[in-house]
């Protein structure tokens, strides 16, 4: 008896358990449907990019960032398009299979080699590793406009947004290297961060990876933080957070003096603000451009030009400012060839800082002997003494790029009709 | 009581069965897309038709070209093979291998023994630790995965024997043994003369002075059992006495310097290597390795016309 009411006691159970409501189901499909769906947008979304994608690709969170033109063809062919070092710095296109998969949610795979895409995942220098980039990535969000991609393996976050119509993919990656040249061509100045009287340092940023320096006394806290440069400015790899303010896209400001942060645009990175100081590095060498000079300059460059030709049969003539260490001080330096012999004179200077933008340039009345034939009128190059006197005077600096100025002008303090341009190199 | 329990057990039956059995639950056409058409409109389509109509449908055979990393090793960094790498080896893997042992051997053969699957990888698999690379791997007679495939250069026939075609008969070999073991004998040839750790370090002439074709064919046994059938199959008369001249004399290691004599007659031992060898091919699977052989180095100088 006991028996029996347990046996109806548990057919209770079952009944009352069968006749619960059944519950609203919180998705509309199965999770393969939903996943299958995912894949087809994914798809069709990077498909509807007529100019393509830009692709922002870091390899992982701690390399550098490289720009690549991706057009996903609905054939399944994607053309994918770069300029780096890895590329021998020219313009690389060429085009491979790719495909979306379900894999821990939708995955956009290139599972066929492309020499742009995959010279980030080679594992070869050194050989095994490489540089350890993705080449399938998990699609974390999308809008019409940007995609959202994570490396599977390194995890890496990397950003896609379509490419303006209005531009060919040549002039995209021109735009590029104009901007990549703005800010770190040349030997280019640390950058600096302000937070009242406390000063961060840039430095490092031809790698693309800043050294980041607190300016304390120890000036020990370095952080390594990779950016990629865009048509605008800098994107750093992730949000950035110093002394309370978060920043991570810089665009260069118009004067081109500062990369001002979109996120907190009180706070920004100044290249130069001491133009004499910089002028007076000895690891610089400023070359003179001959075709930047004031008429009155250039008439005498001219004669030096012609006098070195006919005189020496001197070729590739440059003269320049640089620091001498042989002859520890700065000097104006002749270099040309003749024949197959190159030769150089110096003279030298004394450089001194007379205001932030103002610098005081005297010759010393020193020379080495190559330079003391090349001086004298009669006997040496018709010029050469004109160029001295025009050298020897207090110049106003300026540059167009102060954020990072490569090319300066010096113009006479006293006589704005005397002016020449200086490149560093 | 055993009657109502019995009625009981009725009753759940039927209840858990109505339970059960609501209308929502039906099977229908299945959620994913499982046809198996080839798209038109691929980019790769004529590739993938060539594939299924020189691979699929003869061998059933998956000749996978596009990289999967879940069916690679995750312990490398590896990169895919590039689409024109992949036609070019796919077509020298058939005119090579498939097409040589259907002529040799017999259409069935490789219907029967050969492999379900090719994997293609456009790198090497590095070992950064040990300094070398794997070219090739055969996974439970079933699947062959090919390494360093974006290397392939057509106009350079030894490179091509060394890392692909021999690697592809090395891999072979390996699938027919793990169907049909080799004579145990074998292993006694070289007993005691096996370095699994530290074989990259012999020079050729070394590991052929102790018995061995290759220095790989000196890390263990197995291995070197396939490596005398794939040196055998794809290296040219004069590259074959060759191993057999530096066999006959004393090693010399890679710094150029002669070892000192070990007493081993390496020639002889490659030689009964090869007898041992040979006979099992013949009696296990009916192959004549001469035969191939002859084939295979026929047909290597017919290779430019097979990929252009």
């Amino acid at each position: 008896m006991k028996k029996t009411f347990y046996i109806i006691l548990c057919l209770l159970s079952i009944l009352l358990g069968a006749c619960t409501q059944e519950q609203a189901d919180i998705f509309d499909m199965s999770a393969a449907q939903r996943l299958s769906k995912a894949m087809n947008d994914g798809k069709d979304t990077l498909q509807s990019a007529h100019n393509g994608w830009v692709m922002e690709y870091f390899a992982t969170p701690e390399s550098p960032g490289y720009t690549m033109l991706i057009k996903f063809n609905t054939s399944g062919q994607a053309i994918i398009a770069g300029k780096s070092e890895l590329t021998n710095n020219v313009l690389l296109t060429d085009s491979c299979l790719y495909k979306m998969i379900g894999d821990n949610g939708p995955v956009l795979t290139f599972d066929t080699f492309n020499k742009v895409l995959h010279a980030f995942s080679n594992p070869i220098n050194p050989d095994g590793f490489g540089l350890e980039g993705d080449y399938e990535f998990v699609i974390i969000s999308k809008t019409a406009n940007e995609i959202t991609l994570k490396g599977k393996k390194r995890g890496a976050i990397i950003k896609m947004t379509k490419v303006p119509n209005d531009i060919t993919w040549q002039q995209y990656f021109a735009n590029l290297d104009a901007m990549n040249s703005t800010l770190f061509g040349g030997k280019p100045p640390k950058l600096t961060m302000y937070f009242g009287n406390l000063r961060y340092w840039f430095s490092n940023g031809t790698t693309h990876i800043f050294d980041i320096i607190k300016s304390t006394a120890s000036q020990s806290t370095i952080i390594n933080s990779p950016f990629i440069v865009t048509p605008t400015g800098i994107r750093f790899y992730s949000t950035q957070t110093i002394e309370g303010k978060n920043f991570q896209t810089l665009t260069l400001s118009a004067n081109k003096s500062t990369l001002v942060s979109v996120e907190s645009p009180e706070i920004s990175l100044v290249g130069t603000e001491i133009i004499a100081e910089y002028f007076i590095d000895e690891a610089k060498q400023w070359i003179i451009s001959p075709t930047e000079l004031s008429p009155k300059v250039k008439a005498v460059y001219d004669k030096i030009v012609l006098s070195c030709k006919t005189k020496y049969k001197g070729d590739n003539m440059i003269l320049s400012i640089i620091y001498h260490s042989t002859r520890k001080c700065f000097v104006f330096k002749i270099t040309f060839n003749s024949g197959k012999t190159k030769y150089e004179g110096n003279a030298d200077l004394t450089l001194n800082m007379a205001a932030k933008s103002e610098l005081a340039i005297i010759y010393k009345g020193t020379c080495d002997n190559n330079f003391a034939k090349f001086y004298p009128e009669t006997t040496g190059m018709n010029g050469m003494k004109e160029m001295i006197e025009l050298i020897s005077s207090n110049f106003v600096l300026t540059s167009q790029t102060l954020i990072n100025p490569q090319n300066i002008k010096l113009v006479q303090k006293l006589n704005a009709d005397a002016w020449l341009n200086v490149s560093c190199q | 009581m055993r009657k109502v329990i019995l009625k009981i057990l009725f009753v759940y039956f039927l209840l858990t069965g109505l339970i059960s059995c609501s209308s929502n639950e039906e099977f229908g056409a299945s959620i994913f897309d499982v046809t198996d058409s080839l798209d038109v409109n691929s980019a790769s389509y004529q590739f993938d038709l060539w594939l299924k109509e020189s691979y699929l449908k003869p061998y059933n055979l998956d000749f996978r070209y596009r990289m999967q990393d879940v069916g690679s090793n995750m312990d490398y960094n590896l990169v895919p093979v590039s689409l024109a790498k992949a036609q070019q080896i796919a077509k020298l893997v058939k005119y090579l291998w498939f097409d040589v042992y259907g002529t040799v051997v017999g259409s069935e053969f490789l219907k029967e023994n050969g492999p379900r699957m090719i994997h293609l990888i456009g790198s090497p698999a590095y070992n950064p630790t040990s300094g070398t690379i794997l070219l090739g791997t055969a996974e439970g007679g079933i699947k062959v995965t090919l390494y360093r495939c974006n290397d392939l250069d057509p106009t350079k026939i030894d490179e091509m024997n060394e890392y692909y075609f021999k690697t592809m008969h090395h891999e072979f070999a390996h699938i027919l043994h793990q169907k049909r073991n080799y004579p145990e004998d074998f292993n006694l040839l070289s007993k005691g003369r096996y370095n699994s750790i530290g074989w990259q370090y012999y020079s050729d002439s070394e590991a052929a002075s102790m018995g061995f074709v290759s220095p790989y064919a000196g890390s263990q046994t197995q291995e070197d059992f396939v490596e005398i059938i794939a040196n055998y199959l794809v290296k040219s008369d004069t590259e074959w006495n060759n191993i057999l001249l530096m066999a006959s004399k004393q090693g010399i290691d890679n710094a150029g310097n002669v070892l000192s004599d070990d007493g081993i007659d390496g020639k002889a031992i490659i030689l009964k290597k090869l007898d041992m060898v040979t006979k099992w091919l013949k009696n296990s699977w009916g192959i004549d390795i001469l035969k191939l052989r002859t084939e295979i180095i026929k047909r290597e100088s017919n290779i430019n016309s097979v990929i252009n």
